[in-house]
């Protein structure tokens, strides 16, 4: 075996399967400390170098793939912990982290047990031929039943229980054994130093000073600083001006080579030019691709819009800004009638979209209207034309639809068996398809169902979640869009169609919905000095209204002295509300009232 | 000094308004800066009232004043020897003019001959009586510490003690009251032949009693439609006694429109005095620290009693303006509003009045934009469209 070969052998590559609050943070602290990494840290917290400057002007790169040192039987180990991304949306960029590495912890606390994002992370890793350790946590606690989710590990994922290690992250205990596990049973990377370059892109993030830093999984060959470089997908090259290795803070060296983990800066203006799962090789090698490599696709789609229509570029820079640490959101310029120029942004999923909304409030300052969130529908004309919509006031009203598509989602939950009929009836509910039941053990069950995305971007989450006293957990991914009956439902009100309220519902559902609908518009709208007719309509046919009654008093009783000023400053406050509504005609709608189409319920 | 006032707003107060915070006790609905009795040390009153006569005795009034209104609270609640030196002192720092018009608040509870008679021998030319109800169910909630029959008894004193003017207050969309109850509340007390009525649509202020047993379910705000027919029959009913209506809340004979109350209406300077009190003087809305306390220890210690200053400017005149007039019968009378503010101040407004005048919401007469009673019961909303 070569001196780089030998190397190679001595490295392990894994990332920590696990469902929120089961102890994943907790056991990637504590293997660092075990490990001395952390304690490396406070040294050099002392040391005035680059990265204590670079600290200082307030970077914080979140070191994705941490080098830590092991030693078994005397051997020495180099060991890169992959993180992978938290939540369900982001399951492409999950099985990129996943292909960085050759193994996994499956990490279930032994209180809770599996959870089915747990299980659908578990089965992407099996998918990619990850050797996986599976461990319960917190298994000192005295709600802890460690047999019964062992066997539910074996039952649902099939690893025997018997192999299942019994840790506790937060005392440390049993962590030391788990990482002589890691050397024990995960391989070491099969790559070849010698061959020519190929590196798997798993992660990026953008850094104002200093660009894109590229996260990187060294596959073949080796890659070292001033080497000419250039990524197969986005057909884009560059020269290396730094690479290195998170231990954890970023640190310089002078190479990479296969299986390691490191990050690459190559003065990458944009995260735009980075795609996730691409391939690095040399400028002038020519290799394969690695496989597995997917543009992301937005599913989800809503409109944003300035409420003070003076806001417009504003929002943009907020949206440009946000784009620039987010490749798998997009955004273009969109004009609604009722709510003016704004843009339509696309998202990998409901979760996606929150927390860029979140972003966008809280980091803009903007007060936005956003229009209910849509799937995006594949439709096709009457003269056999197919395109893809992203926005229901996209939907052709003119007779010429033969046929349109909505994606489909492959839905798992896991819920306690005493909550199956709750949930079956919600999945139907939901124009759901039931698949397959699995026990796990007497007190759960996973369920598989198809449902229409458009029915679980919405409230599905809460819906189970109440159902099931929080128990219940989830997982979906998109398979195939598939023909339904579907109509576009308009809103008009006060006689003005408001494009922004219109949604694609099933024919089925229309009236319903259109009823329901307008009642909760009814309440979300207050009252003006004139009565406001609500009306839903499908094509040219009306099929629900109802009226908004007008104000007919609203009077201060007393106005002396002091009360002048009070009133001048009350008024003040009340016209700034007012601004942050929508006017539609002359009806001045409230936000809130835009997502009233979300929160329609069966029951109601 | 703010410069780009109006010269109105910049001359000399004519109206001084002094406010005693104290009361017998709470009641329930009262958002007004008063304490009850159990609040007050023995002794306050009297350091209060000469708190008082040092802050007026610093105004250095000069020009005669046309109208004094003493509010609160409970004037009514001073001692004879307290009300006597503070009408003396009003006497001596604040000249009057002949014909000017001097109001005192009182409580149909506190009322005493004596003094009664001690505020007409001043000069106290008009009683305002916080009647409130006639419904002793009604005002027992309400926390009043009065009867019917107390407001009876005051009107009577008062009309025998020879004062030209009084007022009653009434309150109407009362929890419980009801329409016919109300209606024969206002039937009684014009049976009186006031020549002043103030009728009040019951508000639910922040921090009052009556507005924590609401969002605690206890009591249930009148229906509109109730409340709105509770108004339109006051209208009727008052106008048949020959009170009109000259500003939303208020009702009055012909000649016995509440003066002092005018001025605010017409958003014109005066003095106020006293804990809370509020005053507009040389463009600058102030008002006084709230606490009696306070307010007694800032004049002892030679210090300004002002807590919050608000510089007017010219924007902030002008739509005070627009709601205090719109308020009013008078309304705004373009003439007035174009001396004070230059012509062309209602360019922009106009367009809005034309609508509003389209709507049944106000009418144009005699160089005058004014409410329609329809205009008056949705005020607040019109009002919002004021601004830009």
């Amino acid at each position: 075996m070569s001196e780089s070969n030998e190397k190679t052998a001595r490295i392990r590559n894994f990332c920590i399967i696990a469902h929120i609050d089961h102890g994943k943070s907790t056991l990637a602290d504590r293997i660092m400390e075990i490990t001395g990494t952390v304690d490396e840290r406070k040294r050099r917290d002392q040391l005035l170098d680059d990265m204590d400057l670079e600290r200082e002007r307030g970077i914080t790169i979140k070191a994705k793939a941490v080098e830590i040192h092991w030693e078994k039987d005397g051997i020495p180990y180099v060991m890169h912990l992959i993180d992978t991304p938290g939540h369900v949306d982001f399951s492409y960029e999950v099985s990129r982290s996943m292909a960085a590495c050759e193994g996994a912890v499956l990490l279930v606390d032994a209180a809770q047990g599996v959870e089915a994002q747990t299980a659908a992370n578990t089965w992407l890793a099996v998918d990619s031929d990850l050797e996986i350790i599976p461990v319960l946590n917190k298994v000192d606690l005295p709600v802890a039943r460690p047999d019964e989710v062992a066997m539910e590990i074996e039952s649902v994922l099939g690893l025997p229980a018997e192999e299942v290690m019994h840790i506790s992250a937060k005392t440390g205990k049993g962590v030391a054994e788990l990482l002589d596990r890691v050397v024990e049973r995960i391989p070491p990377p099969s790559g070849d130093p010698e061959s020519e370059l190929q590196a798997l892109i798993f992660d990026s993030v953008f850094d104002d000073y200093r660009g894109v830093i590229v996260y990187v999984r060294i596959v073949n060959g080796r890659v070292k600083k001033r080497d000419r470089i250039r990524m197969l997908g986005a057909h884009k090259a560059y020269e290396v001006l730094e690479l290195g290795k998170f231990r954890p803070d970023m640190v310089a060296v002078e190479e990479l080579a296969a299986g390691e983990v490191g990050y690459l800066i190559c003065n990458i203006k944009t995260i735009h030019d980075v795609k996730i799962g691409d391939t690095v090789t040399h400028q002038k090698t020519e290799v394969e691709a690695l496989p597995g490599y997917e543009e992301p696709i937005p599913y989800v789609y809503c409109g944003l819009y300035p409420s003070n229509p003076g806001d417009y570029e504003n929002l943009r820079a907020a949206l440009d800004k946000l784009h620039l640490n987010d490749a798998s959101f997009n955004f273009e310029p969109e004009t609604s009638d009722a709510l003016g120029f704004g843009f339509r942004a696309g998202f990998l999923g409901l979760l996606h979209m929150e927390i860029v909304q979140e972003r966008l409030e809280r980091e803009s300052g903007i007060d936005l209207v956003q229009t209910p969130p849509n799937v995006t529908y594949e439709l096709q004309t009457t003269d056999n034309r197919e395109f893809l919509i992203d926005s229901p006031s996209k939907f052709p009203d003119d007779g010429t639809v033969k046929e349109i598509r909505e994606p489909i989602a492959e839905v798992n939950m896991i819920v306690p068996s005493t909550s199956i009929g709750a949930i079956m009836r919600l999945c139907e509910d939901r124009r759901g398809v039931y698949i397959k039941t699995e026990y796990l053990g007497t007190e759960r069950v996973l369920l598989h169902y198809e449902i229409p995305l458009s029915e679980i971007i919405f409230d599905f989450y809460d819906k189970l979640k109440s159902s099931t006293k929080g128990y219940g957990t989830m997982d979906y991914h998109v398979k195939e869009y598939r023909a339904a009956n579907l109509v576009k439902l308009r809103v008009l009100v006060n006689g003005t169609d408001v494009d922004a309220l219109s949604m694609i519902v099933h024919r089925d559902e229309s009236t319903r919905k259109g009823r329901q609908l307008l009642i909760k518009l009814k309440k979300e709208i207050p009252r003006h000095l004139f009565e406001i007719p609500l009306q839903a309509a499908i094509g040219g046919k009306i099929i629900a209204r109802e009226n908004i009654r007008a104000m007919r008093k609203n009077v201060t009783a007393k106005c002396y002295g002091g009360d002048i000023t009070r009133k001048r400053k009350l008024l003040e406050k009340q016209k700034e509300g007012k601004r942050r509504m929508k006017s539609v005609g002359n009806v001045e709608i409230p936000q809130s009232a835009f997502f009233a189409a979300l929160k329609l319920d069966r029951d109601e | 000094m703010p410069s780009d006032l109006p010269a109105y707003a910049l001359a000399p107060p004519r109206s001084l308004y002094v406010h005693i915070p104290f009361c017998e006790s709470k009641c329930s609905y009262c958002a007004f800066n008063s304490v009850g009795r159990e609040h007050t040390p023995s002794g306050q009153i009297s350091a209060y009232v000469d708190a008082l006569i040092r802050e007026l005795t610093e105004l250095r009034i000069h020009q005669p004043l046309e109208t004094i209104y003493i509010g609160g609270g409970t004037p009514s609640i001073l001692d004879r020897s307290s009300w006597n030196r503070l009408a003396e002192a009003i006497l001596r720092h604040a000249p009057l003019e002949a014909k000017a018009e001097w109001t005192v608040e009182m409580n149909p509870g506190t009322l005493h001959d004596a003094k009664l008679r001690d505020y007409r021998s001043v000069g106290v030319t008009r009683i305002s009586l916080g009647a409130q109800s006639l419904d002793p169910l009604i005002l027992r909630s309400l926390e009043r510490i009065h009867s019917p029959e107390d407001v009876f008894r005051a009107v009577d004193r008062i009309v025998e003690e020879g004062f030209p003017s009084f007022n009653l207050d009434l309150i109407y969309g009362l929890p419980g009251q009801g329409l016919q109850s109300f209606e024969s509340d206002l039937d009684a007390l014009l049976a009186l032949d006031p020549p002043h009525l103030a009728l009040y649509n019951l508000q639910f202020e922040d921090g009052t009693t009556l507005s924590l047993q609401r969002l605690g379910g206890h009591v249930e705000e009148e229906r509109e439609e109730v409340q709105i027919a509770m108004f339109t029959s006051a209208c009727e009913r008052t106008a048949a006694h020959g009170l009109l209506q000259y500003e939303i809340s208020n009702f009055a004979l012909p000649g016995h429109r509440a003066r002092h109350n005018e001025v605010y209406w017409e958003n014109a300077p005066y003095f106020g005095i006293g804990a809370g009190a509020w005053g507009c003087v040389g463009g600058v809305r102030y008002r006084n620290v709230c606490s009696a306390d306070r307010y007694i220890k800032r004049i002892e210690a030679g210090e300004s009693p002002r807590d919050e200053n608000d510089v007017l400017d010219r924007d902030a005149l002008f739509l005070e303006s627009l709601v205090v007039m719109l308020r009013h019968v008078n309304g705004i009378d373009k003439s007035l509003m174009e001396e004070r503010f230059g012509s062309g101040c209602l360019d922009e407004s106009i367009p809005l009045f034309q609508r509003w005048i389209a709507s049944g919401w106000m009418h144009w007469r005699d160089g005058r934009w004014a409410l329609t009673q329809a205009g008056q019961l949705v005020s607040d909303s019109l009002f919002l469209e004021l601004l830009p």
